[in-house]
């Protein structure tokens, strides 16, 4: 019987409908190469179309993929954990190297979203160990909507997820938003113990503190609009228009967008630093004394809290960590300073919240404005990176990172009854706010004055901060 | 004479420093086998920098290889491979080329460089 209906049979009886699903498609063969390896064993070369190009990988080493698989498993799976879930079929070579390592009671959960890297395996290998192994449930579906639902009941903290990362760059193009899970959750599980320990460090000295917490602001910015200014490249072209609108909206810096805005003589009403690395005390060096809110998240340096010389905030993202008991003091920092204080700016109240050089994306090589980082401003942009689709339609380099703070922020605004304005010029789309230049927001929104100055001297006459501003 | 004592302690560097990359190649294999993708990639600039002085230590050294001459011209279709692998973010493919392609000439430019440190010294006494 040949090995591809072997395998169906096998599979048809736990799995018909995945057999369903795989019985309805056939891979195209210029995107899904079979390859012999070096050592007989047959691997997979997938050819992926991006918008103008394509980039071409393989699932498995090419001269020996069992011993490659077997470093994988060695490496992945932890025998002392009874539960994994392995994101990646693949042709199943590193699957069977962590058969060999589990117990009778382990369990092993595959997800694949790519029923062509799939209908392969079948074609080419006897898979049928695997369909039939009682320890190992396939959750295999081109519909990433029904692996997630699948996979939500699994999660429980003593479980180990895997990822076979040439599976990852192999989830169809259509389910990005699916990749962008996958992915990150891998990210979330590679955080340096070195990074949580500075993170624990920093906690333990700012939670010592007695600065008021940044709860006091909110509700406090009904009616009034804010804008966030971040340091994206496309603040160069429209920050020298925030010169106009002093007084008539909130303007809210991150750390970074100092600089650039003091140089030019435009003094924000509030800035906010979240980064817990030492090197935030640049963002603020030279203006230790410009007497403004600094807004700051409870893992920040502790040095840069100290040097600040002006009033200061704390911003608490856990229950432990607040004093009061206030849960409603709570903010989400999102992962960014920007998505950090448009979370702060949604809790202020502002009516309408408008972003300024949030770009999301590199432009034109940039990945900051001028001034907005002590690093090089320029990303080489090479064609294995992400891209985001752009204001203006084109297709915009971007990291994981960036892209994790569009979709947090898309989440975030979904349910918000307030209006959110794009005026970065240039940039990701962010889907739920308008894209309005931000001249034309200027004359179109911000046509009232409102006393900012006063509203901000009463909130930190009431936190008892010692720093009034005059 | 001053400008072969030179030489002499280049090559003596280089045989120090293949047997590092040979380890060094080894090392980012692994990673890139056991999905850690990160801290290859992070390890491949610090091997690209390395090869990159590797190479002009070579070159700059030919004149005292004698019958142990090194060709480095042998690695320029595996660095447009590891390229044009990098580019794709093929990382599968650039663990199979450092390990199948590369360290098997890593280790004979080691040996040859050994026979030509062997020989300056023996120049020497």
């Amino acid at each position: 019987m040949p090995v591809f209906d072997k395998n169906i049979e096998a599979l048809r009886k736990r799995y018909p409908f995945i057999v369903e699903e795989v019985m309805e498609i056939e891979p195209d063969p210029s995107k899904y190469q079979v390859e012999t390896a070096s050592s007989g064993l047959k691997t997979l070369r997938v050819v992926q179309d991006l918008q103008f190009d394509s980039i071409k990988f393989y699932m498995h080493s090419k001269y020996n993929p069992v011993s490659e698989a077997e470093n994988f498993a060695k490496e992945q799976y932890k025998i002392e954990t009874v539960v994994h879930i392995l994101y990646g079929f693949g042709m199943g070579y590193h699957i069977n190297e962590i058969c060999r390592l589990m117990k009778p009671e382990s369990k092993l959960y595959i997800l694949e979203n790519n029923i062509n890297v799939f209908h392969k395996a079948i074609e080419e290998r006897d898979l049928t160990d695997i369909f039939t192994n009682p320890g190992i449930e396939l959750i295999i579906s081109g519909d990433a909507g029904k692996i997630a639902n699948s996979v939500k009941s699994l999660i429980n903290d003593g479980i180990n997820f895997i990822i076979h990362p040439a599976s990852l760059k192999a989830i169809p193009s259509e389910n990005e938003y699916f990749r962008f899970v996958m992915e990150n959750w891998n990210i979330k599980k590679s955080i340096s113990e070195d990074y949580l320990k500075l993170i624990d460090d920093n906690l333990k000295s700012n939670l010592q503190g007695v600065n008021p917490n940044v709860g006091v602001f909110f509700e406090k910015f009904k009616g009034i609009p804010v804008v966030i200014v971040s340091t994206g490249p496309s603040l160069d072209k429209n920050i020298d228009l925030l010169k106009e609108v002093k007084g008539k909206v909130l303007i809210f810096a991150v750390g970074s967008a100092l600089r650039p805005l003091l140089v030019r003589n435009i003094v924000p009403d509030l800035f906010i630093i979240i980064d817990p690395k030492k090197e935030t005390l640049n963002q603020i060096k030279g203006f230790e004394d410009i007497e403004i809110p600094m807004i700051y998240l409870s893992s920040i340096y502790p040095g840069t809290v100290s040097s600040y010389k002006g009033p200061k905030f704390i911003a608490c993202y856990e229950k432990g960590q607040l004093t009061t008991g206030k849960d409603n003091y709570l903010i989400d920092p999102g992962g960014s300073v920007s998505t950090a204080a448009l979370d702060i700016a949604i809790k202020m109240g502002c009516s309408t919240i408008i972003l300024v050089g949030q770009d999301l994306a590199f432009i034109d090589g940039k990945n900051h404005a001028k001034h907005g980082t002590d690093l090089d401003i320029n990303t080489p942009e090479l064609k294995s990176m992400r891209r985001v689709r752009g204001q203006n339609g084109e297709m915009l380099f971007t990291t994981l990172g960036l892209l994790s703070y569009k979709y947090w922020i898309e989440k975030r605004i979904e349910k918000e009854n307030r209006q959110f304005i794009n005026a970065s010029e240039g940039g990701a789309i962010i889907n739920g706010m308008k894209h309005i230049k931000l001249k034309d927001v200027i004359t179109d929104y911000l046509k009232e004055s409102f006393n900012i100055k006063q509203r901000i001297k009463t909130i930190l006459e009431e936190s008892g901060n010692a720093h009034v501003q005059e | 004479m001053e400008n072969m004592e030179l030489k002499r302690e280049v090559i003596d560097s280089a045989v120090e420093y293949i047997n590092k990359v040979v380890l060094g190649i080894g090392g980012i294999v692994e990673d890139f086998q056991s999905g850690r993708e990160d801290k290859a990639t992070n390890t491949m600039a610090q091997l690209i920098d390395g090869l990159h002085w590797l190479l002009q230590a070579i070159e700059g050294t030919k004149d005292v290889q004698g019958d142990n001459f090194i060709d480095i011209s042998a690695v320029n279709p595996i660095f447009s491979q590891l390229t044009e692998a990098f580019e794709n973010t093929d990382y599968v493919l650039l663990g199979d080329l450092l390990e199948y392609e590369l360290t098997p000439i890593m280790k004979n430019w080691k040996e040859r460089l050994t026979f030509v440190q062997e020989e300056l010294r023996n120049a020497s006494i």
